[in-house]
């Protein structure tokens, strides 16, 4: 019943900004009534992949946070996400810069490619939560100079389209793909659910997480392969949208507190709203030109964080 | 009640590297009774905390690192589930410093993962005196208001011994007092709960005068060894006492 209610407020703001999502943009009012389906081609796989990225990066970045044990945790402090920007990149230099497809699933392959050598650091028992955090952001550094290096010898026009496109753009949803994206943020979400217990008591940190009985390293696997996952749901649609793993699961726990059977359903729906509105934003304020979702996130949302890090560091 | 054996170490150790120039502990043996309070007693680094997690079997058991053989009641103990061991043995640590803001009782039914009971929860938040601050974040607690919350964790995990290590320094003197004797009294059978079946308590406590005031027995560390086990008085010869804490013997602890 009270979770119904608290699942409640979110769930009528993520329908009435998709609505308004739908509703606002270029396109005639007479032309919606007479197409609807132009208009779903237009504005409904957009605003839908709006609502799975958001939620994929949310749950993400809820998720990362517990695992290492530091709430300025977010799917790109990882490094995750460099590997897709490299795999990115790569894609549209070798000439996938026609097909979108292309760029995505390379994307999607230097998403894993990066993940690797984390799991594998993981699964070794006297690697703590910090070490892994560092290896990292190690791995982001490594990462971006890749990127850099590949766009300093080749730059051939995907190259460039490619690194647009990783600012966080969603005006390339397709119907199939938002779909998709969808049904895995939720199945994802779901599995790392039936373990709410266990990230609870991580919450604690390592040592008080064991002493309770939990298994660790097989969780610290599983979690870290689910939020990567997602990472590369996120970034292989829309590139990279930034702020709105770190944001929003702060801003949840702080209305609900931190138990994950609360904290993850909330973060899929606030995420969701968060990167909707945003994209909304983008594409109303300076229209008839568009602002890219990422750009938007970020400018609205470092300082945001920073006003709430000054605000929590006065209360201790 | 008839003491019965609890746990049982053989030969243990542990080692960080492969090598044998990792080792943290070497060929421990010991014996844990049920109705007995045990001091673990040692200088810093000498290994005590590593010991009572791996009794616990917190650290786990890989091959790598560990050697020797456990036995609870007879039964294999590295081959049980570690939440069939966290019901069995709570571990609690020095420090409880979360990262994020949890309540009290939302710390207290983590250990309920253990047990799979609630009905602990509240006797242990009565048992510690927390009730007055069950659904504070424990992020603006002190660390002696800690400490009793997570020694309240550990009951509701349901455990039939206690490993304290160092759980108790940072409460106040009437606490230190107050929350030792009651769990000494559980211990010993003095006084029956029906809620908490604790029958043996491992402490491990640099202030002297904590650590000796209930223990029936004492294992002493030195080095990742067990120079002595026993029955306190024989155990703590002066002997040993010398090699542990060789500066101050003379002055100070003899003349206790």
């Amino acid at each position: 019943m009270r979770a119904a209610r608290i699942l409640l407020l979110p769930a009528i703001t993520l329908m009435i900004v998709f609505a308004a999502s739908l509703a606002s943009g270029a396109m005639e009012w007479r032309d919606i009534i007479t197409q609807p389906s132009l208009l779903w081609e237009l504005r409904g796989a957009r605003a839908l992949l709006a609502i799975a990225v958001g939620g994929a990066l949310a749950v993400s970045g809820a998720l990362l946070q517990v695992l290492f044990s530091n709430p300025l945790c977010e799917p790109y402090t990882l490094g995750i996400s460099s590997g897709a920007a490299l795999g990115a990149v790569l894609a549209g230099s070798l000439g996938a810069h026609g097909v979108i497809e292309g760029v995505a699933l390379g994307s999607l392959g230097g998403a894993i490619l990066f993940m690797l050598p984390l799991a594998m650091l993981a699964s070794r028992r006297e690697v703590s939560g910090q070490s892994l955090l560092l290896a990292g952001v190690m791995l982001g550094f490594f990462g971006s100079s890749l990127v850099a290096l590949v766009m300093a010898l080749n730059a051939s026009s995907g190259v460039s389209q490619a690194l647009v496109w990783l600012l966080g753009d969603l005006s390339r949803a397709s119907t199939m793909g938002s779909l998709i994206s969808i049904v895995l943020t939720i199945l994802a979400t779901g599995w790392v659910l039936r373990r709410h217990a266990e990230l609870d008591t991580l919450l604690l940190g390592e040592r008080p997480a064991r002493a309770v009985g939990v298994e660790v390293d097989g969780l610290r696997r599983e979690v870290l392969a689910v939020s990567s996952l997602l990472v590369a749901v996120g970034v292989a649609t829309s590139g990279m949208i930034g702020f709105v793993g770190l944001m929003v699961p702060h801003l949840v726990r702080r209305q609900v507190g931190s138990l994950h059977r609360k904290v993850l359903p909330l973060c899929v729906l606030w995420g969701a709203v968060t990167v909707l509105v945003s994209d909304l934003l983008g594409r109303i304020l300076f229209s008839p030109r568009e602002i890219p979702v990422g750009v938007i996130t970020a400018l609205v949302g470092a300082p945001l964080y920073f006003f709430w890090l000054k605000g929590r560091s006065r209360h201790g | 009640m008839a003491e019965v054996e609890l746990l049982r170490a053989e030969r243990i150790g542990w080692c960080v590297s492969g090598s044998g120039s990792g080792a943290i502990l070497n060929e421990c043996s010991v014996s844990l009774h049920s109705g007995k309070w045990v001091t673990l007693i040692g200088p810093n680094g000498a290994g005590k905390s590593t010991l009572l997690q791996l009794l616990a079997g917190t650290l786990g058991y890989p091959r790598s690192h560990f050697g020797g053989s456990l036995s609870w009641r007879g039964q294999d103990w590295c081959s049980m589930r570690p939440r069939e061991r966290a019901s069995r043995i709570a571990y609690v640590s020095a420090d409880l410093d979360p990262a994020f803001p949890v309540t009290v009782e939302e710390v207290l039914g983590s250990g309920v993962f253990a047990s799979g009971k609630c009905d602990a929860i509240e006797p242990a938040l009565e048992f510690c005196d927390l009730a007055s601050l069950r659904s504070r974040s424990i992020t603006n607690l002190s660390g002696g208001e800690r400490q009793r919350v997570a020694l309240a964790r550990a009951l509701v995990q349901g455990a039939e011994v206690l490993f304290l290590d160092e759980a108790l320094s940072k409460m106040d003197l009437d606490y230190q007092l107050d929350l030792g004797a009651k769990l000494h009294a559980l211990v010993s059978g003095a006084r029956a709960n029906p809620v908490f079946r604790l029958s043996s308590v491992v402490l491990v406590s640099h202030d002297f005068h904590l650590s000796l005031r209930w223990a029936d027995q004492a294992w002493v560390l030195h080095r990742g060894r067990m120079i002595a086990s026993g029955v306190v008085r024989e155990a703590l010869s002066e002997q040993v006492l010398k090699i542990i804490y060789p500066k101050a013997v003379p002055g100070f602890l003899l003349q206790k």
